[in-house]
């Protein structure tokens, strides 16, 4: 009997125009989306490998000059895209994709993609993951809402009570014909993904397979949520139209108007500071040293003791070349300062858009796809931290040049490409899924919840329809 | 059927019943906190600006003095003092008169920047892509969001079974017989029901224009502000029309509703989403990798050539000739390290210029597929939320560069600085303003065809309406 009705709701789906027609835009979406995803995953790593290549020919090829010069021309560091950008993209586009790696400053990370993307797209950002987040949900709710309420008004639902079969066996029929036929609609999209995801991306992610099953279950999750809340809503409804209206004004609601409002909210409550203040806090960091006049001269006369000598050009090395490497020490810490309160204002900000999630499930998979797919904020400073990493040794390497191998030269040494040549390039294995999942807890147990509590309301729902009709 | 038993009517079906009560509360706390929040950002956007002008003010006062002392006394105390390569002058992007109706891709782009021999045309605007990338992409609730994408989803929940209703219950024919004014007690209601919610959302969008924005001219806001109401009005008849011809011409409540939230979505979601998708696909943006290669590319040629440029500078100006006295050497190579990196990122900025340019040509033809994206681009053209502007503010920063450069960079090749009345000739950073007339004749064609659009669905509507009562029944 179960059989019989997911194959009469299958039957019944496939008959109904709009279904037809709504189906049709969803594999048209979808196609677009897998399309664009290609192209802009191998645009990614054309252009990053070509900028790599021209990197490491100018960083060789700049000629003798003095190290700490070469270390203020620098070099930088390129974002690799991990593979699973091509279904979910994340933040990327709102985040840098090169950093520059300079002397006596950690930069932020610079080129953020949105900004060339004019301003056509702003309500969708057209990816694999944005059908399944935002387009499905609507689709289901548009496909589903009479699923009961339908046969409630044309009394066919009386019938089915009059059989005597369980309110549960019907809803795991109608929840198994809809599953399907939803399946068959969002399958190209997650082949098409597949696709995508099998042909590029820069990032060698070591757990790629772990993810790609989270990505599974999240969404299964997910989408097992939302065919719950509209098959229950549907039950609930007196009327088709009152379920069309409820569920359009759930997903408007939950899908449109949170995400955005908390948004908003988290950026008013926790501000971000202004660009002239973050410039100025890395600048006063960069410069501590060189304003601490105390500082150079206890350093100094402690490497004047230290080498029993008196004057710094009777130093075994060169003093310039000493300090320039003390004052990048020295600034490590004030630049983990600048940053750590930078992070702590965007936890804040996250931890409002995850409190919002158990309003808004859609935040709380949007947030998770990303994380699982390796293009999240948290992927994002990993990254960041390594070009950091990579920026110190590279200073260091330039600086002991010029205060060891200069003969006190100081900033008249100068270094041939020998040098450049020994600075290696910036690599960079994004960190395994288990290393950041705690920060996604919640996302986890909200969807889970919604998952449960979208059966359960369905359940609920449909017995109390079979009740009612059935009096 | 008589207007004030329509009235009278729809004041216990809509206008005074819960469903129209909490329409009409729920619009107005969307528009307070739509436009609360626009104003709080705009805010915190002019207080930073403000802070970061007297700082660099301050700073400029300082380096004049120092220009002053050097030529009362002919001597520096530091040859730091006073140096053109030191001069740095700040460049502003204030916000817009309506900045808080529309953040758009505003909140994206830079609005300040360090004009000094320091910076090249690629690498003026760094630093500032500070924000939390995830609320960033989720985007913010504005006045403009509002308009576009909310207002539409509650005129047809509003409206979508005015006649079906009435239909399915039989009341339609009791009506007909009765009155035998069909059409006119729908139209009436239908009426009604919208110009309730569009009134609703007017008198508090108009409250929130009177509220003072930070910085912005009072008349200039709401001269903006009238053109950005009529926009949206015009939207509004959109939709008006759209939802008038489907309640007439389909049947079923739920069909005329699910037919509406398919359109809703098609025109507010899938069109743009695709338009901007076929635009970027078809129009790829440049690297911004390769105009970084090109950059460097340019900045190592200089380093390595660097004496020859330099007297390349010199023999363009014979009447400077060059100072004995000891200025780091940085000084120079790094500005003609930067003189340099611009002329080769020219070609690319010009690249960025076009192909962005095709992207929004192409757009502006896919926005004749969706009214949604026609009112979203006028709207926030109007508020100036548009990324027009930004790039408006980016080409005057760097024009503006360009012209400190020929005015420091004779001086810096030759190790001289500029006088006080080469100093006093450069003019402070000024954005100029697009003017509302611009931005209207740039959105002209796209709006009178959504406003013809929009007469000819309520036309349609009307005619369908007047049709014998057996058709409309």
């Amino acid at each position: 009997m179960i059989a019989a009705l997911a194959q009469n709701e299958w039957r019944s789906l496939w008959r109904n125009g709009v279904f037809v027609g709504l189906a049709a835009g969803m594999l048209a979406l979808s196609i677009g989306a897998a399309s664009l995803s290609f192209q802009r995953i191998a645009t990614f790593d054309r252009e990053r490998a070509a900028a790599e290549a021209v990197d490491r020919e100018v960083w060789d090829n700049q000629g003798e000059r003095n190290p700490h010069s070469a270390a203020h021309f620098a070099r930088y560091a390129f974002k690799p895209i991990p593979r699973l950008a091509g279904f979910d993209p994340g933040v990327t586009d709102y985040t840098g994709l090169a950093l520059w790696m300079e002397a006596h400053h950690q930069n932020p990370a610079v080129f953020r993609r949105a900004e060339d993307l004019g301003d056509a797209g702003r309500f969708a950002d057209l990816s694999p993951a944005w059908i399944l987040q935002y387009a499905a949900p609507l689709f289901l709710f548009l496909i589903l809402f009479g699923s009961v309420a339908g046969e409630r008004e044309q009394g066919t639902l009386r019938q089915l009570a009059a059989t005597g079969l369980p309110s549960r066996a019907v809803l795991l029929g109608k929840l198994s014909g809809a599953g399907l036929a939803a399946l068959a609609i969002i399958t190209p999209t997650l082949l098409l993904s597949l696709l995508v995801i099998s042909t590029g991306g820069s990032a060698t992610l070591s757990d790629i397979g772990v993810r790609t099953i989270g990505l599974v279950l999240a969404y299964a999750l997910y989408l097992t949520a939302i065919l719950g809340i509209a098959i229950g809503v549907s039950a609930l409804a007196r009327e088709k139209r009152t379920a069309l209206i409820a569920l359009v004004a759930v997903w408007a609601g939950a899908f449109v108007l949170l995400p955005r409002i908390t948004a908003g909210l988290a950026v008013a409550i926790h501000p971000s500071p202004a660009a002239s203040s973050m410039e100025n806090q890395l600048g006063e960091a960069s410069m501590a040293y060189y304003v601490d006049e105390e500082l150079q001269e206890s350093l100094k006369a402690s490497l004047l003791a230290e080498n029993g000598v008196d004057k710094v050009e009777e130093l075994p090395f060169d003093y310039n070349g000493y300090t320039l490497q003390f004052s990048e020490e020295h600034a490590h810490p004030l630049f983990e300062a600048v940053y750590d309160r930078l992070d702590r204002t965007y936890q804040r900000q996250d931890g409002l858009l995850a409190l919002a999630s158990l309003a808004s499930p859609v935040l709380a998979i949007d947030a998770l796809s990303a994380g699982l797919a390796g293009t999240d904020r948290l992927h994002h400073d990993a990254f960041r931290w390594d070009a950091e990493a990579h920026r110190r040794t590279t200073v260091k390497a330039l600086n002991d040049d010029m205060t060891y191998n200069s003969g006190n030269a100081g900033y008249a040494h100068i270094a041939n490409e020998d040098l450049w040549h020994q600075i290696e390039d910036f690599d960079h294995t994004p960190p395994p899924f288990s290393s950041i999942w705690a920060r996604y807890w919640l996302n986890i147990l909200v969807l889970m919840a919604y998952a449960v509590g979208g059966m359960v309301f369905a359940v609920f729902a449909m017995g109390r329809a079979q009740r009612e009709v059935a009096r | 059927m008589s207007l004030s038993t329509t009235i009278a009517l729809e004041r216990k079906l809509f206008l005074f019943s819960g469903q129209g009560l909490v329409t009409a509360l729920s619009i107005v706390a969307l528009v307070l906190l739509s436009a609360l929040g626009g104003k709080a950002d705009i805010a915190r956007t002019a207080a930073a600006q403000s802070a970061f002008l007297d700082e660099r003010n301050e700073a400029i006062e300082e380096w004049r003095g120092a220009l002053i002392a050097y030529e009362e006394t002919g001597e520096a105390e530091s040859p730091y003092d006073a140096r053109p390569m030191n001069l740095r002058i700040p460049a502003v992007l204030p916000p817009a008169p309506l900045a808080d109706f529309a953040g758009g891709s505003a909140e994206l782009y830079p609005t300040t920047a360090v004009l000094t021999g320091w910076a090249n045309p690629a690498d003026l605007f760094s630093r500032y892509e500070l924000d939390n990338p995830a609320p960033l992409s989720i985007g913010r609730l504005d006045l403009s969001f509002l308009v576009v994408v909310l207002l539409p989803l509650i005129m047809i929940a509003a409206s979508f079974d005015i006649l079906a209703s009435d239909r399915e219950g039989g009341r339609a024919k009791l009506v007909a017989v009765q009155a035998g004014q069909l059409h006119r007690s729908v139209w009436e209601r239908l009426w009604l029901r919208n110009a309730s919610i569009w009134a609703t959302f007017s008198v508090a969008a108009v409250m929130m224009a009177l509220l003072p924005a930070s910085g912005a001219d009072m008349g200039m806001r709401l001269l903006h502000f009238a053109a950005w109401l009529a926009i949206a009005w015009i939207y509004g008849a959109f939709w008006f029309g759209l939802i008038a011809l489907a309640i007439i011409v389909i049947k079923k409540g739920e069909t005329v509703a699910s037919a509406l939230f398919a359109a809703w979505a098609m025109f507010v979601f899938a069109v743009p989403a695709v338009g901007g998708a076929l635009a970027e696909g078809l129009y790829p943006p440049p690297s911004r990798l390769a105009f970084l290669s090109e950059m460097r590319k340019g900045e190592v040629a200089a380093i390595r050539q660097t004496a020859a440029l330099t007297a390349g500078i010199l023999a363009d100006h014979p009447e400077m000739t060059v100072s004995d006295e000891a200025v780091p050497a940085f000084f120079n190579s790094a500005y003609v390290a930067n003189r340099e990196a611009g002329k080769r990122t020219t070609p690319v900025l010009i690249a960025f210029e076009e192909s962005r340019n095709q992207r929004l040509s192409l757009v502006s033809y896919v926005q004749y597929a969706s009214p949604s994206l026609i009112a979203d681009r006028a709207l926030t053209a109007v508020a100036g939320g548009d990324i027009e502007r930004a790039m408006a503010y980016q080409r005057q920063a760097r024009q503006a560069l360009a012209e400190l450069f020929d005015v420091i960079g004779p001086a810096v090749a030759a190790k001289q600085r500029i006088s006080l009345a080469q100093f006093e000739a450069i003019p402070a950073f000024q954005y100029k303003e697009r003017s509302l007339g611009d931005i209207l004749a740039s959105s002209a064609v796209p709006l009178a065809y959504l406003l013809l659009l929009s007469l000819g669905l309520i036309a349609l509507a009307r005619r369908r309406l007047a049709a014998p009562l057996e058709q409309i029944l």
